[in-house]
């Protein structure tokens, strides 16, 4: 399952051992989700499996908890190609077991607040990925204030984690790709603070980053986002007009 | 050019990743491609809108390899990625005849930027197991890549849901890296 796979890959970085409370929130979150086989594939899947059907059955499974244990790469046996420690990507399956990861952020949360920068680049990766399929949403009141809602906590944690210039720049890299997938997804709406937060912070990253790639890569997130946020800015006008 | 030359002489001996672009027409198959090479796996995939973005390592060699979205709409923000490119992958679907030739115009305009003047072209006539897929000699045609001067580039047939083809073109760009150097 896509949600529990994250939370096993960042289970899996080494340096969460020192972080108890961080490990303590993932494993809670886990007992939802026993380890089971995986469910029998519909014949699409398995056709486009057939290829590395032998060594996959259930690697998607225990992949995490199998990188934990080799500390590296889970090899494939049919090709050349190295296969690296992988972010967790919904398999072909992952329809059949959709989980709302929304009630399930408070490891995120934590794992954010680490400042450790490979805990940190795995949560950022993860949590773009979750809001990209529509894992998260983020659309629940919080609890603790109701005035605010689950996206705004999320923007928060991915913004805190760009501090200054000498933040790492897998960190800037993943700050930025999770942000945009944020504004551009048509699952969680981000709005008025936050949205500003979220400008702020590619605008930031785009003045303060030495590296060339994330400057430019801030830049053009920055345009594309500006141009959604506009776009979807004329489309409201045009329905409230049509509306009155 | 002795920049270039030097540039990629250090990434190759260094930590340094080398920097592909995986560009192309929406639905072409790009993210597939992308987590093909990662974790060897076929993915569930959903249209790109932002961008992804993975480490691939090959033969020791490490690839910073990007994928960005195809959809109309969101083309005119490739050229926002096209700093400090090694290699653009563009990926065709061989069996979308009807926009071969759309295809051919975003390729002819993303080879006419400055800043990927250096940047070697593999082109992946993808989707061979589909029904009616173009064969690469008809794309290479279609896409008119025998025009192209002062480029280092090939065609490759993929196939990123049966893993085929992919090594392949890995190897090309590996050896192509180190002749060049
Ligand atoms: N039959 C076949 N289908 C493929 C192949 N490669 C990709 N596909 C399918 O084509 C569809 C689109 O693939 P994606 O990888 O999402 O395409 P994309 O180029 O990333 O599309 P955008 O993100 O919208 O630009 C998916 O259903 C894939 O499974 C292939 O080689 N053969
Ligand atoms: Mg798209
Ligand atoms: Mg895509
Ligand atoms: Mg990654
Ligand atoms: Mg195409």
């Amino acid at each position: 399952m896509f949600l529990s796979r994250a939370l096993r890959k960042i289970l899996s970085e080494k340096d969460t051992r020192k972080f108890p409370k961080l490990r303590e929130a993932c494993d809670s979150a886990l007992v939802h989700f026993p380890k089971q086989a995986r469910p029998p594939l519909d014949l699409d899947a398995q056709l486009a499996q057939t290829a590395t059907a032998a060594n996959q059955a259930d690697v998607d499974v225990e992949i995490a908890a199998q990188e934990k244990k080799t500390g590296i790469h889970i090899a494939a046996s049919d090709n050349d190609l190295e296969i690296t420690p992988a972010s967790p990507m919904p398999p072909p399956t992952s329809k059949d077991n959709f989980v709302n990861a929304d009630k399930y952020f408070l490891p995120f949360q934590l794992a954010c607040e680490t400042q450790n920068v490979k805990i940190t680049v795995t949560t950022l990766d993860c949590l773009q990925k979750l809001i990209a399929y529509g894992h998260l949403r983020g659309d629940l009141p919080l609890k603790s204030n109701p005035n605010k809602k689950l996206i705004d906590l999320i923007v928060e944690s991915i913004c805190s984690c760009f501090i200054n210039d000498s933040t790492d720049e897998q960190v800037q890299l993943q700050i930025i790709k999770a942000l945009l997938t944020a504004v551009t997804s048509n699952t969680c709406e981000i709005h008025d603070a936050a949205l500003l937060k979220v400008v702020r912070t590619c605008y930031n990253i785009f003045l303060a980053s030495r590296n060339i790639v994330n400057q430019t890569t801030a830049k053009g997130t920055l345009t594309q986002m500006l141009n959604v946020i506009f776009l979807r800015l004329e489309q409201q006008g045009i329905s409230t007009s049509i509306d009155a | 050019m002795g920049n270039w030359f030097s540039g990629l002489f250090s990434k190759l001996w260094s930590d340094k990743e080398v920097r592909i672009l995986i560009l192309g027409l929406d639905g072409a198959g790009k993210t597939t491609i992308l987590y093909r090479l990662q974790v060897g796996e076929v993915v569930t995939t959903i249209p790109t809108i932002g961008f992804n973005v993975e480490t691939v390592t090959y033969k020791n060699l490490k690839f910073q390899v990007w994928d960005l979205g195809g959809q109309t709409s969101i083309r005119p923000y490739w050229r926002c990625y096209y700093a400090n490119t090694d290699a653009v992958i563009y990926v065709v679907d061989s069996s979308d005849r009807d926009r071969m030739s759309m295809s051919k115009s975003e390729l002819v305009s993303m080879l006419e930027e400055d800043e990927l003047k250096d940047a070697m072209l593999l082109v992946f006539a993808n989707k061979q197991d589909m029904p009616g897929a173009l064969p690469p000699a008809q794309v290479s045609e279609a896409l008119g890549l025998s025009a192209l001067k002062n480029r280092t580039y090939s065609i490759f047939k993929t196939s990123a849901v049966k893993g085929e083809g992919l090594e392949e073109a890995m190897d090309w760009l590996v050896n192509n890296l180190k002749t060049r150097q």
